[in-house]
């Protein structure tokens, strides 16, 4: 699903779009195997968590068996399931923040700053978990637009189609997404060093 | 619709922030089950959506009541004006219900 929709693949789609049409489901399932994997990893990168994923996953495609007869043939599926993967991990974040951002602070306070691991191979590896932290930690419009970009590859004229905003407006999310994460490293990583020092 | 050839290449905070997004993303899958639940859900649609809504939804979809579909009575008012009532004037309430 991610990058280049080649016609064959269009045209096998929309072929397993008619017959999901015509209501069978075998169809529903082949289009599942076809698409499952980007839809699952955009929605656990955006979500950080495997149950809710799959959940996402799973409603995603029934909403592609209830509307199936809206979808229109002569376009790419991937689009719409990515839409409909964006629109689905909004719900769970918005959901989950509101009672999940105090518990967090709470133990950021118990546990504190990740600790500097001189190991280049562990200190990539921490890197990497910081990272993984601030894009978590990012407004979800940013972080859907890293995602899509980063993750799935996607170009900034594809990523506005799937969100139905302006490509500028793509582009200034992952401006400020990425000033973000570069501030929210940097923060980290002095913290880290300062607590190094005192160690 | 891609346009990814005229990227440009990514800098070394980029890729830090690709490799992140790979490492968590990749390798990972969902459960088998996931597929197997989902085909037994739409078939339950399927089934529901073949028998239409439910009998006492009908007018609300503009179809027209079955024979033994639910209708509201004159009764029915009465047990709105029960609970409504008092809240309301007799009139006010008249002109909601008409």
């Amino acid at each position: 699903m991610a990058g280049i929709v080649t016609k064959s693949s269009l045209n096998d789609d929309a072929r397993l779009i008619l017959k999901l049409q015509s209501g069978d489901l075998e169809a529903l399932g082949l289009l599942y195997d076809r698409h499952r994997l980007p839809v699952f990893r955009t929605a656990l990168a955006i979500t950080h968590d495997q149950d809710a994923a799959q959940d996402i996953l799973q409603e995603c495609f029934l909403r592609l068996h209830t509307y199936v007869h809206r979808v229109d043939t002569s376009l790419p599926l991937s689009p719409w399931l990515y839409r409909i993967t964006v629109n689905l991990s909004y719900t769970w974040v918005t959901r989950r923040n509101k009672w999940r951002a105090p518990l967090e602070d709470f133990v950021d306070q118990l546990i504190g700053p990740a600790k500097y691991n001189p190991e280049p191979e562990a200190e990539r590896r921490d890197e990497m978990r910081l990272m993984q932290r601030a894009i978590d930690g990012l407004p979800f419009s940013q972080r859907v637009v890293i995602v899509l970009y980063y993750l799935n590859d996607l170009s900034l004229q594809e990523i506005a189609v799937i969100l139905g905003v302006p490509v500028g407006t793509v582009k200034s999310r992952l401006h400020y997404g990425r000033e973000n994460l570069r501030r929210q490293m940097e923060g980290t990583a002095q913290s880290a060093e300062v607590q190094y020092e005192f160690t | 619709m891609s346009s990814r050839e005229r990227r440009a290449p990514l800098d070394s905070f980029e890729i830090l922030v690709r490799q992140s997004l790979r490492e968590h993303a990749d390798g990972r899958l969902p459960d088998p089950e996931v597929r197997a639940e989902l085909l037994a859900k739409a078939e339950r649609q399927e089934r529901r959506m073949a028998q239409g809504p439910s009998l006492s939804l009908a007018d609300l979809f503009g179809e027209r009541p079955s024979r033994f579909a639910y209708s509201a009575s004159p009764n029915h008012f009465i047990c709105l004006e029960a609970l409504f009532g008092p809240r309301t004037s007799w009139f006010s309430f008249n002109q909601l219900t008409r």
